[in-house]
């Protein structure tokens, strides 16, 4: 009895696995499908990207990219520099937009991916959103559907105490994207 | 024993197909997105309507318009102008409130000067105890240890000699606070 059930077994096994493989005579665009369904995920890469009524955002190498918000204060002038700021009695919030697509070099790839970011470094005097999500050192989910190859668009919130001294600010944001 | 052995053949085909499914969830992608901007310092400096003085056209703004009324040397002043009556001339006064918020400067408090924009010979303008003057004359401290964040009161005196016909008295009075 036990035989017969681990040949079932094996034989189960064995009839997935033959259909999971190619049979020879394919064509092309059987290929194609197959490259859709099993995306080669070393060559994917994310691309931050300028979006109307966004400060502009430049891509400096493969995942990265700069968003320059330029210089401002905490009583400029609403969207001088593409930005809306924001007042309260302790602090302001800057906010503007930018773009991110998660796409592979080469094909069309199907289905989408759960986006999440975080800082890679910590700043205590300044608190950062993407989308509402109050970023930390641990990743936070901020999409769960991106499309792949679409171009999703995202808001970042920075709030900046007005104790905090003048001078140039630099924040990191890493972003990470897990297929759905 | 039957179902037993059709338990451990079912979990050795999914022992089978598990590092397949693990392979295809654990792909994962990141970029980073470096956010830079340069902060300035800003001083910001609003005109505010007193409770006992005469309502500020545009009040809560920087460019406000004290309106004292009709008055002259024999009717009541109009509400919240305060008239006192000399040999020679007439004086109507009301208060105001100037409120100067400092963002991302070290600074412990502010100067405030004020300065008529349009020579009046005939009439005489002050505010608290300082008499105003006109440009290009340097503009009149008011205060070199302003207290920042809070309203502050001060009031424009406005004398009149008894001697000038009836008339529109108007006047432009530029306000400037410096952070000390």
């Amino acid at each position: 009895m036990k035989i017969i059930a681990f040949l079932w077994s094996l034989f189960g096994l064995g009839a997935c696995t033959a259909w999971g493989q190619r049979p020879p005579s394919h064509t092309a665009a059987t290929s194609a499908v197959r490259s859709q369904a099993q995306p080669d995920w070393e060559n994917a890469s994310i691309t931050f990207l300028t979006v109307a009524n966004g400060s502009p955002v430049d891509s400096l190498r493969s995942d990265e990219g700069l968003l320059n918000l330029g210089t401002f204060s905490c009583f400029t002038r609403a969207d001088v520099n593409r930005e809306e700021i924001q007042r309260h009695t302790d602090s302001f919030v800057v906010s503007t937009r930018f773009g991110l697509r998660i796409g592979l070099s080469s094909g069309h790839l199907a289905g989408t991916a759960t986006v999440s970011a975080y800082l890679r470094s910590t700043n205590p005097l300044r608190t950062l959103w993407v989308d509402g999500v109050r970023l930390s050192m641990t990743p936070g989910i901020i999409a769960r559907q991106v499309s792949y190859g679409v171009i999703s668009e995202h808001v970042l919130k920075i709030e900046v105490p007005m104790s905090m001294p003048d001078g140039q600010m630099l924040d990191s944001i890493g972003v990470i994207y897990t297929p759905n | 024993m039957k179902n037993k052995t059709v338990l451990f053949a079912a979990l050795l085909g999914v022992l089978f197909l598990m590092p397949g499914l693990a392979s295809a969830q654990g792909q994962t992608g990141s970029g980073t997105l470096t956010v830079t901007a340069n902060l300035l310092g800003s001083i910001s400096m609003t005109f505010i309507s007193d409770p006992s003085g005469v309502t500020l056209t545009s009040s809560g703004t920087n460019a406000a318009t004290l309106a004292f009324g009709s008055v002259s040397a024999s009717a009541a002043p109009p509400t919240h102008v305060t008239e006192t009556v000399g040999a020679t001339t007439f004086t109507v006064s009301t208060p105001f409130e100037v409120a100067v918020t400092v963002s991302n400067v070290t600074s412990a408090n502010y100067a405030l000067t004020a300065e008529m924009q349009t020579a009046d010979a005939v009439n005489s303008w002050k505010i608290d105890t300082f008499p105003l003057t006109t440009v290009p004359a340097a503009a009149t401290s008011l205060t070199v240890t302003g207290v920042y964040a809070a309203d502050v009161v001060h009031t424009l005196f406005l004398t009149i000699p008894f001697t000038e016909g009836a008339a529109v008295i108007s006047n432009t009075i530029n306000f400037v606070a410096t952070a000390n």
